[in-house]
This record gives structure tokens, C-alpha cells and sequence, in this order.
């Protein structure tokens, strides 16, 4: 198993293939698994040289009582670079991960030859959440009620209400992938809830503002399922991003890597290979790219 | 190099797995119709590293990653001890064959 010392803590990663660098980085609460059973990381082996991490806390990297905003995961991202040695990389961020992927790309530009994002909500962009579209009305549909739980409720959540929901869904089975039906009641899970500020972190834009939008430089394909909460916020990165181009999956929601991954893979690889390029090309082209 | 046969890579296996995690307590006899995740309690971040350290002992670069995927697009339940012990064996045996 591979770890590196990143920011005084040992971080999990693995690294396959050859060519051009590829970073991939998980959600919250996910691990190095996640690019397995998407296809991700196998498929994109193929051609580049490619990298998933235990973001701190998850998987097989150590803890931090603290430090689990994007700015400082972002810190952590360019620190394992250095480390390995990549100057420069492609980075995939799915959810939370894309958070950290965005923050990267305002910090670091100069280290980042294009960035793709996974139906990441953005803790800035909140008021563009869909929440009827939230998966947890489904899965949790007996107990929301009883504990007054209602869409207009979400919105107005502070703190407390989002470590009931994160608590409460400890108790929810695993919904995919090689553990489904099994606890999501896990030690790893139970550490991250109430050992660290993570809970907190996640919503804190630590500067990754509406307005910064335009000030992000490097190339950037944003997916986003038709039926996710976060639909909405491809068309506004698009809209504010000068180099960015907005990808609607249809009939997926925020998980949409799990359930589509070969339209996900069949349209990242060409860009990935030229990022500036492709973006460049749909830009000009609106035909290359797809309204949202 | 260490032998290829089923039941040797069965053994080497059972060590591998035993030192994958300190906190694993699990006491119950481990058999090829054992489950990595519903009986011996892996998450799937575990049966990465699982295949990392298969791969440390047997110095050798093996697909675990397509095992997983397509253990996962078949709907399996779990993977077992005896379908690990498969994939390795077989992929052992390809010499001169890098994934």
C-alpha cells in the first residue's frame, strides 16, 4: 500500500497507467473505491497516468481533528504533488471532491492543465439546489416525517439540522456498489461524524465565492445528472466560467458515475487529452457542447 | 518466487488479509465460500487495499481494479475467498503478461 507524507499526515494513494498525469478525487464520506466501481480508474488507466487518494480522513489516510474545507483540501492536493513529483495534472472531482477540485484550480492554476467536475453543489452555490430531487426523500420517505423533516426544512438547516440528517443516515443501508445492504454504521463513518469538523467544513466556502467564478483560468468540464439537486449549477459555471462547458447526463441523478459511466468516460477521454483545446473548439462550436 | 498453485495462494492469501488491518478481529474459519464484505466486514476501501497488498507480496501489478468493477456490474453480493483465490492464480500464471 502507498502512502505519502502530505501536510505532516500519511496519505493513502495508488497511481497505474502511463501518460499524461490524471488526479482523481472522491466525495465525502467515499474513498479510493469509488473510481473502482465507477469504471473511472481502470478505464482512464488506459491512456494516462493516473492517481486516487484517500482524501484526509477517508479510507486509508489518517485523520485531523480539523481542516477539511476545500481551501484545505485543495492545500493538501497540491502538497501530495509535490510529493510525487506531478508539476502538473487533469484533476476529476466528483461531489465534495469537485469542491476541492474548483478551489484547486483558483489557487493553483499553474498546476492544473484542466479540471472536471462531478456534480459538485458548491457550498457558494447553494441557493441553485434543487432539494426536491435530493435521493434521501425516497430512501428515508417513512422517517423524514416523523421528524418534521420537510424540503422547506432543508433549506433553512443550520448546523444542528445537518448533523441530524448526517447522523440519521448512519442508519440507511449502503445503496450501491459492493456493500449494498450492508451498515453504513462504520467506524471510518462514525470518526469522520464526531471526531472531526468535517460536518462543518463542507459548508464553509473558505473563499470559493460566487464572484471568484470568473477569476478561475484553467479548463473545466462540469457534469451534472438531469435529475440531480445541482443540475442547475452547470449552466451557471458555464455562464460565469470563462473556460468552462457544462455537460447534462440525461436520466441520472447526483450519482450518475455509478449508473452511466460509459457516457461519462466516452466524453472525458477526448477532453482530457487537450483540454485547453477542447474547450476552445466547443466554445466556438455551440454545437460541441451541450445546452443546458 | 512463491509457488502458484491454488492452495499455496490460498494460504499466502489468508496472511495477506490477516495483516491488512490491525483493528480485524474476525475469528470465525475463513473458507472459499467466505465473503470479503458480508462475512468478514470489508468496506470496499478495504478490498483496495486488499488488492495493493496482493499485489506488495506477489511484486507483481495485477487488474484488481476491473476485478472489483466488474464484480460490482454483475450485482454480486459479495466477493468470496475462492473467487479472489481465481483471480489471482489465473493472473499469476500469465507470465510475461502486465496488465
Amino acid at each position: 500500500m502507498s502512502k505519502a507524507i502530505v501536510n505532516g499526515v500519511n496519505v493513502h494513494y495508488q497511481t497505474k497507467g502511463e501518460g499524461p498525469d490524471v488526479i482523481l478525487v472522491h466525495g465525502l464520506t467515499a474513498s479510493i473505491a469509488f473510481w473502482y466501481i465507477t469504471k473511472v480508474f481502470p478505464a482512464l488507466t488506459e491512456q494516462f497516468r493516473v492517481t486516487a487518494y484517500d482524501l484526509k480522513g477517508h479510507g486509508y489516510s489518517d485523520s485531523t481533528p480539523s481542516g477539511y474545507t476545500s481551501a484545505d483540501l485543495a492545500g493538501d492536493l497540491v502538497a501530495l504533488m509535490d510529493t510525487l513529483g506531478i508539476e502538473r495534472a487533469r484533476i476529476i472531482g466528483h461531489s465534495y471532491g469537485g469542491s476541492v477540485t474548483l478551489h484547486f484550480a483558483l489557487l493553483y492554476p499553474e498546476r492544473c492543465d484542466g479540471i472536471v467536475l462531478c456534480d459538485t453543489g458548491f457550498a457558494a452555490l447553494r441557493h441553485l439546489r434543487n432539494i426536491d430531487h435530493w435521493p434521501g426523500w425516497e430512501i428515508w420517505k417513512k422517517e423524514l416525517p416523523d421528524l418534521g423533516i420537510t424540503p422547506e426544512w432543508f433549506n433553512r438547516a443550520d448546523q444542528q439540522g445537518i448533523d441530524t440528517i448526517l447522523q440519521k443516515s448512519t442508519e440507511i443501508p449502503v445503496q450501491f456498489g459492493l456493500r449494498r445492504g450492508g451498515t453504513r454504521d462504520t467506524p471510518r463513518f462514525r470518526k469522520l461524524l464526531e471526531e472531526t469538523t468535517l460536518s462543518k467544513d463542507f459548508r464553509d466556502p473558505s473563499g470559493l465565492s460566487e464572484e471568484r467564478l470568473a477569476d478561475i483560468t484553467p479548463p473545466c468540464m462540469a457534469f451534472y445528472g438531469e435529475i440531480s439537486p445541482f443540475k442547475n449549477v452547470a449552466s451557471h459555471l458555464s455562464a460565469r466560467m470563462p473556460h468552462c462547458i457544462g455537460q447534462v447526463v440525461p436520466s441520472v441523478g447526483h450519482f450518475f458515475l455509478l449508473h452511466a459511466p460509459d457516457v461519462f468516460i466516452e466524453r472525458v477521454v477526448p477532453y482530457l487529452h487537450d483540454p485547453a483545446g477542447y474547450v476552445r473548439n466547443a466554445k466556438e462550436n455551440s454545437a460541441a457542447s451541450m445546452p443546458t | 518466487m512463491l509457488p502458484i498453485d491454488r492452495n499455496s495462494v490460498r494460504s499466502e492469501l489468508l496472511k495477506v488479509i490477516t495483516t491488512l488491518r490491525d483493528d480485524w478481529d474476525y475469528s470465525g474459519e475463513i473458507t472459499e465460500q467466505t465473503g470479503i464484505f458480508q462475512d468478514l466486514g470489508f468496506e470496499s476501501i478495504d478490498a483496495v487495499a486488499l488488492g495493493s497488498a496482493i499485489e506488495d507480496h506477489y511484486n507483481r501489478s495485477l487488474p484488481f481494479a476491473e476485478f472489483l468493477m466488474k464484480a460490482n456490474e454483475r450485482n454480486a453480493k459479495d466477493v468470496t475467498i475462492g473467487e479472489l483465490v481465481t483471480f489471482v492464480v489465473d493472473h499469476l500464471s500469465r507470465t510475461g503478461k502486465k496488465p
